[in-house]
């Protein structure tokens, strides 16, 4: 009984702790609002995730839903789930990030991909904690993916 | 015995119709939901994390949902609760995409739909009275998969010419008529003796009490094996073709993904009141076997066959099991737990192990499909549903009443 009550007074003294760190936190933040002198608001940039893909033919061959980088942290593939009715027969595949064209015919929500449906619906599946085959790249490149 | 109960048409027809909603409030929920929080730029992580929030919900609410169900009076007012539930989550789903939100919505929304799946056949049971059940099961299962088929339908078409967000919207909207539909059903006309499979005796109320009393029935246990084991096999299969025919169809592997989820839905829907009158006139062994029968021939052929056209025509025997269990297990756990005034709990129970088999089997045959390839898991899902037919065979007697 002792041990309980000790053990939830513990409980509400950290969760006053860490209340207080946030509220901390947060008004640090807000005293460096300052623009740093490091910060560039250039262009237009935005998420690629969510985006819509095109084949070669024009044709929705799926959503960007993951990019994947090397180990010096250079971009070099999206993930994009192809395919499926509802969710439901999907594959996931790895697309080499030079082969993509983004904003093509200046629609700048579209990226679209020079490869048939036939190339990206035999690519293989990207699985987690296993070397990730990517289509397009010159060389093939071996990465692993990140596991879940 | 039971009195003759004799329901109005109009709950009838309000059975009918509640059930066909269904679908059409529960489709958006499905895999479906990834593709959504794709499109509001959600990461894998969280996509992943939000989905097993909503099984984990599934599965800890069935055994607490069944036992509600049992305890209370009014079964309309649950599934009426349900409904309501489930609107909400898909609406706050499609205004407020972030994590908590998503995450808490899909919690209520599992633990509204663990609640729904007994109160249909308890006001089924309560309207229609025990020896009707059959026919009445039959009738909802041809309207559930009507409705589920026009539901992916919609909500395909949907998601391609509006937006996934859309879905959410239609799905929200889709509860107005179905509560239109439940509350046709005069609440007056269930009875709750019969909903509940008989009066609990007072030392046997309460879950604890209610657990022990089904789990001294073998019955149970053999036939929660049975099921176990059809849905370990089962549930992956899909998945997997679907991936299959994605490699192998180019264009028009979107058009046979949703010919293979719908035209099933199609099969049952024609079939499934012939299947409740099969099971008073020769028995639920025959039908058991049957359903659990076509699984491993349709394992061993989706090994084998290749080719658009072959793998589509072998997801079509997914209708037969999928109308022979739809009547079948409601219609067995009543015979089963019947008199111990503790139905729903049954179901909640069989409901809870068959989730589980569910999410098991589905990561276990995605683990074998990348390590051994798409033909080892078919063959080992043909394997696990040879295990379920034999368990079935060796073990699961003939469960209809003798005065039936």
């Amino acid at each position: 009984m002792i041990a309980l009550k000790t053990w939830l007074y513990g409980l509400l003294l950290a969760s006053f702790a860490s209340g207080t760190v946030l509220m901390a936190n947060a008004a640090g933040g807000l005293s460096d609002a300052k623009p740093a002198a490091t910060l560039s608001v250039s262009q237009h940039l935005e998420s690629v995730l969510g985006k819509r893909l095109a084949d070669a033919s024009g044709e929705n061959a799926g959503r960007i839903v993951d990019v994947l980088v090397d180990g010096t942290g250079q971009v070099r593939a999206a993930i994009v789930d192809y395919g499926g009715f509802l969710g439901i027969g999907s594959r996931k595949i790895a697309i080499s990030w030079s082969d993509l064209r983004f904003a093509p015919d200046g629609s700048p929500d579209a990226v679209a991909v020079e490869f048939s449906r036939e190339r990206l619906a035999r690519a293989p599946q990207v699985v987690a904690g296993q070397p990730v085959a990517v289509v397009g790249a010159r060389r093939p490149v071996w990465h692993r993916a990140a596991r879940k | 015995m039971e009195e003759a109960l004799q329901p109005s048409q109009r709950s009838l027809s309000g059975l009918d119709w509640f059930t066909f909603f269904l679908g059409d409030i529960q489709t958006g929920f499905g895999p479906f939901i990834s593709v959504y929080l794709v499109t509001q730029k959600w990461n894998q992580t969280d996509i992943g994390l939000v989905l097993s929030i909503g099984a984990l919900a599934s599965l800890v609410s069935q055994i607490p949902a069944g036992a509600l169900v049992d305890a209370i009076r009014s079964e309309r007012s649950a599934a009426a609760a349900a409904v309501l539930a489930i609107g909400v989550s898909a609406f706050v789903i499609a205004v407020l995409p972030i994590f908590l939100a998503v995450a808490a919505a899909r919690a209520l929304q599992s633990m509204a739909s663990a609640l729904l799946g007994p109160a249909i056949a308890a006001i089924s049971l309560g309207l229609v009275g025990r020896h009707a059940l059959a026919a009445r099961l039959g009738r909802n299962a041809r309207f559930a998969s009507a409705g589920n088929g026009a539901a992916a339908a919609l909500m395909g078409a949907c998601g391609h010419f509006l937006s996934a967000q859309a879905v959410f919207f239609v799905t929200a909207g889709f509860a107005v008529p179905a509560l239109a539909a439940l509350f046709r059903i005069r609440d007056s006309e269930v009875n709750a003796a019969s909903a509940h499979g008989g009066v609990c005796d007072k030392r046997t109320s309460g879950i604890g009490p209610g657990l022990m009393l089904l789990l001294r029935r073998r019955n149970l246990w053999v036939f929660a094996g049975v099921i176990i084991l059809f849905q370990m096999a089962n549930t992956p299969m899909l998945p997997l073709a679907g991936s299959e025919l994605t490699m192998q169809a180019g264009g028009s592997a979107v058009a046979l993904v949703a010919i293979c989820i719908i035209l099933p839905q199609a099969i049952v829907a024609l079939s499934s009141p012939w299947v409740g009158n099969l099971a008073r006139s020769i028995g639920r062994r025959p039908l058991l076997l049957a359903a659990l029968g076509v699984l491993p021939v349709r394992g061993l052929l989706f090994a084998f066959v290749t080719g658009p056209s072959s793998i589509v025509a072998v997801q079509m025997l997914d209708g037969v099991s999928a109308s022979v269990l739809g009547v079948l297990i409601p219609l067995v756990i009543a015979d089963i737990a019947y008199g111990t005034g503790h139905f729903n709990l049954a179901q909640g129970l069989i409901g809870m192990v068959v989730g589980l088999a569910a999410a098991i089997s589905t990561s276990a045959a995605g683990y074998v499909a990348d390590r051994f390839g798409e033909h080892a898991a078919f063959l080992s899902l043909a394997g696990t549903a040879a295990c379920g037919f034999l368990l079935l065979m060796l073990l699961m007697p003939e469960t209809r009443p003798s005065d039936e």
